[in-house]
């Protein structure tokens, strides 16, 4: 339950909003809001809400795509110009199949990046597009930080805000975004991002990540060492896949093991589909 | 504590708490056409347009809404299209409790007001949202593309 004396503030920049945070125990940030009401934070004494900080929007640039921290789902799913951006159009699958449509609406880049929401969980694909967290953090100061860090961080870097995400303008010729539910309106099980580069029947890099194992990230180091500069083939995809660490753990309606045969059914989809290869060619 | 509200075109001030949904704020000042469902953003029965965008009303506090544009199902007999989504959905026979009708066609709305011609996809996935436990939804989405024809004059 959330305090019945709790005070709202509504600042007009990311610097006040941050400098209210650091001054009063017990402030969160608000963004979209979905992830303070499915918690319950009790221990919120105030909230500081984020809407009039002029952090929305995606804005391309010759080399860069910024996503500001308080752009919804459906803003970023639509996007401009996804299809000319690999990492960018990564980000517009995952952002416009998460949660539902009116959810969407609501749900924030900035807020799915603080809270890894399990209806709109970006990690994998921020990790995949090499994305870069900006925050200003507890002690007042912009810091731009590589995704996987922020992500190891996270605890620590609790009380900063986050005001926007970049990522690389050009990276790869390809992608694929895959994410297992049991019906498509539904928490996903795990996602899987691929990003990398395919030159005629060869793969000159790849990038995997996923998420949904015991530690929430999964890594796929293995499956990018195995792949990269190989030349595509239907069995060698299927080797891949087999390369996946046991890292499952015994969840309500699946066991670890199921998660396991499972998760590799969906990234061996996901690298046949990365290949460009359909069930006709094999 | 007393704030401003835009509900329908008209400014209203509602009496609230700081921790308070949208949602029971809405309720308790009156507009009960707005459905209290499964208050975790899954059912789609307490749909509002907020700014023009539909969104569950139990995923939003209300001390974020504060001067913002709320539309209800109520206003939407006023305009054209919310007249002839409510006459297809009673032709399409696509309401049988009526629980979840409101929200639904706060969806359809917001999607045809958006997408004139929209697809059986694009019907499906906006109302992705909302859920209706009676009579399934082959005749929810019916009634939506009965609306878009009617509107746009191709019947």
């Amino acid at each position: 339950m959330l305090k019945k004396d709790l005070s709202w503030h509504f600042p007009g920049s990311p610097e006040e909003a941050a400098a209210l945070v650091r001054g009063n125990k017990g402030y969160q940030y608000h963004a979209g809001g979905t992830g303070i009401l499915r918690n319950k934070s009790s221990a919120a004494a105030g909230f500081v809400d984020l809407s009039q900080t002029c952090l929305e929007g995606v804005h391309f640039s010759q080399e860069k795509i910024e996503i500001g921290s308080m752009t919804n789902f459906t803003d970023t799913a639509g996007g401009e110009s996804p299809s000319s951006s690999c990492p960018m159009a990564l980000i517009s699958r995952a952002a416009g199949t998460a949660a539902s449509t009116p959810l969407r609406h609501r749900i924030t880049v900035g807020g799915s990046i603080a809270d890894s929401p399990p209806w709109s969980d970006l990690t994998a694909v921020l990790t995949a597009a090499e994305a870069e967290v900006f925050i200003i953090s507890r002690d007042g100061k912009e810091q731009a930080l590589p995704f996987i860090d922020y992500y190891h961080q996270k605890k620590d870097l609790r009380e900063s805000l986050i005001t926007k995400i970049t990522l690389p303008k050009e990276k790869g010729n390809v992608y694929c975004y895959k994410r297992f539910t049991r019906v498509v309106m539904d928490y996903q099980l795990f996602s899987l991002a691929l990003i990398g580069t395919k030159k005629q029947n060869k793969i000159n890099d790849i990038s995997c990540s996923a998420t949904g194992g015991k530690k929430v990230f999964i890594s796929l180091d293995e499956v990018r060492d195995f792949l990269t500069g190989k030349d595509i083939d239907p069995d060698m995809l299927k080797t891949a896949a087999e390369k996946v660490p046991f890292d499952f753990s015994d969840s309500p309606g699946f066991s670890a093991e199921y998660k396991f045969h499972l998760f590799k059914t969906l990234l061996k989809d996901g690298l046949f589909e990365f290949a460009g290869i359909g069930e006709e060619d094999i | 504590m007393r704030k401003i509200f835009i509900i329908n075109e008209k400014e209203k001030e509602l009496e609230l708490s700081p921790d308070e949904t949208l949602l029971h704020v809405l309720r308790n000042n009156g507009h009960t056409e707005v459905k209290n469902g499964c208050e975790e953003g899954e059912c789609g029965a307490c749909m509002i347009l907020l700014d023009g965008k539909a969104v569950p009303s139990c995923q939003i506090l209300a001390m974020s809404a504060v001067h913002r544009s709320i539309t209800t199902i109520s206003a939407l007999e006023r305009t054209e299209a919310g007249k002839i989504l409510q006459q297809s959905f009673v032709d399409a026979g696509a309401v049988q409790c009526g629980f979840c009708t409101p929200g639904m066609i706060i969806s359809a709305y917001s999607l045809l007001k958006e997408k004139p011609n929209p697809t059986e996809e694009e019907i499906k996935r906006a109302l992705d949202g909302n859920l209706c436990r009676c009579t399934g939804y082959i005749k929810i989405i019916e009634a939506v593309k009965r609306s878009a024809e009617l509107l746009n004059g191709t019947v």
